[in-house]
């Protein structure tokens, strides 16, 4: 391939091995850093981080060196009085930052510390009459939504709470003529988007209902000649999509329809040498978000010094195994 | 900085957004440091705050706001109305705050007029912010139209965009020009376009047959201006295509007249054939765009589906058609795509990109396509 318009260039510069241990001290200082402004200016998506921070920690195995009653007392007191839970103290409940404590709390062994009747009670409820979920009580409705709820409640193993056909039949309205699915039906197709609705898919074993060659390669044509992933036509590429539209492909058992060497020589290059962690693209800074899913995607292409990652929960594998959890994954 | 001048610059914004329904931008203003006059600039209906107070007052005001909240319940006094106005045109992710700010607008004690404008403002400063969207619909949803919110809803004037009070219709009229506004100044801007969609629905859903007709024209005529300046844009042409499906929607219910669009177009399979023809345009003037392949896919992958089902309804559009069999050859769908196997012959771009899309694209056909 030669030369795109919108892609970057990888140079001898850029980092070729995996900086295990500089991830695992940039994560673990992160967690310690509680300077106040910028403490402040993240806390709206706090319980996300943490369950970022945590699982990128769990994947270098260092999962022992974070203070685990702390988070555990920290998520107790983020659960709202209706059974959701909110980002942070103070904050709102959303279904976002309800998966997001469940898989803390699953990963740290300590879902019974939690009300999960009223949890579950929570989620049903904000499920509308045409399957689709609103994030909160005031009434947004994506399709991330319904893998939020669908993800949390297979986790506490409730999924018969609610209707999981018309769940599946929404997801279902959101795929567009090219094969990806958007927020809501009719919505342009977003490789983050897709993920969720694979994955809403994946857990409730309806993989079979879509057109998985036609998906299969729109996600394999996101891949730029650095080897890199963008989420949507023409977008540059991004280590979080390495994510979204790997697991995807592992998904419809098509993974090895994008080039594994490239991918992975990206995902490397977005590393910072100095401080740890992932970056989007090569250069820029890093944060939990993408250090967390340039792991996850390297775990995915199957790097041998990482717990191995399940491409649905984005949770490591042995523990969805201990829960007894497990998804559809297609082949051909 | 102390309490007292925190308190003072936050009330100085509100009294501009208060005052100045006409605003129109917000933003930072970067300046090194702490000087001895007031950090609020309201010049010609634009609101500037320099950088230098931004930590403390922030701090300060999302404190406060805090505070309440630890509390339970909130009294919704001036401080916490003016002080998630402060958070939020600063970090409006915050969507715990745009929620204070609904049970506030609920209670009767905020005018939504007061939230449509500082939304806004928002998206002045961040065009793809998704909570100003979201707040901005529900607004729609849960005040502006809705007969039994009771006082919230009588105060609405409906100043929104240019300071004119309207409709419900005018608020979505003017709601499109917002979107070309965020869509022009973010490249790919996923809620904007998504948002655009949902006005469109409403829209179409509450006004009169010939009002409809009067937007898809407006949209259909639009969406194409855009495209030939947002050749890269791939949002863009998504719209296109539900506009295209809008109008076979409205077509077939009798709503439209097709030629009232385009003096050209009889069918339903026109108006995709017509936009074969015009892909085909915006390819010979721009080769190495993914984007542009991506919209001659969908426009094929849907007439496919039309010439597949002849006579039965375009509407509504099956999610993701699986291949299909086309028993009679169709001489007219014959020769769409004997002209797309030669198409590329034509076409002359020189770049590997382009002859690497070229092959994408026909591997797709190949794969997607019956001939």
């Amino acid at each position: 391939m030669g030369s795109h318009p919108k892609d970057v260039e990888i140079t001898d510069a850029h980092p070729k091995t995996l900086l295990n241990q500089k991830h695992a001290e940039y994560i673990i200082n992160y967690s310690k850093k509680k300077d106040d402004y910028e403490y402040t200016m993240t806390e709206h998506f706090r319980m996300s981080g943490i369950y970022w921070g945590l699982t990128a920690l769990d994947l270098l195995g260092q999962l022992e060196k974070l203070n685990k009653d702390e988070v555990i007392d920290f998520v107790k007191q983020c659960q709202s009085s209706n059974g959701g839970f909110s980002p942070s103290i103070g904050h709102d409940p959303h279904l976002l930052y309800t998966l997001s404590s469940i898989q803390v709390l699953v990963l740290l062994k300590a879902i019974d510390k939690v009300d999960t009747e009223k949890t579950v009670e929570y989620i049903s409820k904000l499920q509308n009459e045409d399957g689709s979920f609103s994030g909160d009580e005031w009434g947004e409705v994506d399709s991330r939504f319904s893998f939020c709820a669908v993800a949390s409640l297979t986790l506490l193993n409730r999924l018969d709470t609610i209707d999981v056909e018309k769940a599946v039949q929404f997801v279902l309205q959101c795929q567009n003529v090219d094969g990806g699915f958007g927020t809501r039906p009719g919505s342009e197709s977003h490789s983050g988007q897709i993920y969720c609705c694979l994955g809403l898919l994946s857990i409730t074993k309806q993989l079979h209902r879509i057109n998985s060659d036609l998906l299969g390669w729109w996600l394999c044509e996101r891949q730029l000649p650095s080897g890199g992933l963008n989420g949507r036509p023409e977008k540059l590429p991004d280590v979080c999509y390495s994510w979204w539209v790997l697991s995807s492909l592992t998904m419809l058992g098509r993974l090895h329809w994008i080039n594994r060497e490239k991918m992975v020589k990206f995902i490397l290059a977005t590393q910072d040498p100095e401080s740890g962690g992932f970056t989007d693209r090569p250069g820029d800074m890093v944060d939990l978000y993408h250090t967390l899913f340039g792991l996850a995607g390297l775990s995915l292409l199957g790097e041998k010094s990482l717990k191995k990652i399940n491409p649905v929960f984005c949770m490591p594998q042995y523990v969805l195994d201990q829960i007894g959890v497990n998804v559809q994954i297609l082949s051909i | 900085m102390e309490e007292a001048t925190c308190e003072r610059i936050i009330k100085s914004v509100d009294t501009i957004i208060r005052k100045d329904s006409a605003l129109n931008e917000f933003g930072i203003i970067q300046s090194a440091s702490e000087v001895n006059k007031s950090p609020v600039i309201h010049i010609d209906h634009k609101l500037g705050l320099e950088s230098w107070c931004v930590k403390y007052v922030y701090k300060y005001a999302y404190t406060v706001v805090m505070r309440y909240s630890s509390i339970g319940g909130y009294n919704y006094s001036e401080s916490v109305i003016r002080g998630t106005q402060f958070c939020l045109l600063l970090k409006p992710e915050v969507t715990t705050f745009w929620n204070i700010r609904k049970k506030i607008i609920l209670k009767g004690l905020l005018n939504a007029d007061v939230d449509l404008l500082l939304s806004r403002l928002v998206l002045t400063l961040k065009p793809k912010c998704i909570e100003a969207f979201q707040h901005r619909r529900w607004l729609y949803s849960a005040v502006l139209s809705d007969q039994n919110s009771g006082s919230a809803r009588n105060n609405v004037i409906l100043n929104n965009n240019i300071g004119v009070p309207g409709t419900l219709k005018d608020f979505l009229w003017a709601e499109l020009d917002l979107c070309t506004w965020t869509a022009s100044k973010k490249p790919n801007n996923y809620h904007s376009w998504n948002h655009r969609l949902w006005v469109v629905k409403k829209l179409s859903s509450s006004v009169e047959d010939t009002e409809i007709s009067e937007l898809l024209k407006v949209e259909y005529n639009s969406s194409k201006t855009w495209i030939s300046y947002h050749v890269s844009e791939h949002s863009g042409m998504h719209y296109r295509f539900k506009i295209l499906d809008e109008i076979c929607c409205a077509f077939e219910k009798g709503r439209l007249n097709l030629v009232y669009i385009d003096s050209n177009l009889n069918t339903v399979k026109e108006i995709y054939l017509k936009d074969l023809k015009l892909s085909e345009d915006w390819l010979q003037s721009y080769p190495d765009h993914e984007a542009l392949f991506y919209y001659r896919r969908n426009i094929l992958a849907k007439l496919q589906y039309l010439f597949s089902n002849n006579g039965q309804k375009a509407s509504p559009p099956p999610p993701a058609y699986k291949r299909s069999c086309i028993e009679t050859i169709d001489s007219e769908w014959n020769a769409v795509i004997q002209r797309e196997l030669k198409l590329f012959e034509e076409i002359k771009g020189h770049s590997d990109h382009y002859t690497q899309l070229c092959r994408q694209h026909l591997n797709w056909i190949n794969n997607n396509i019956s001939y």
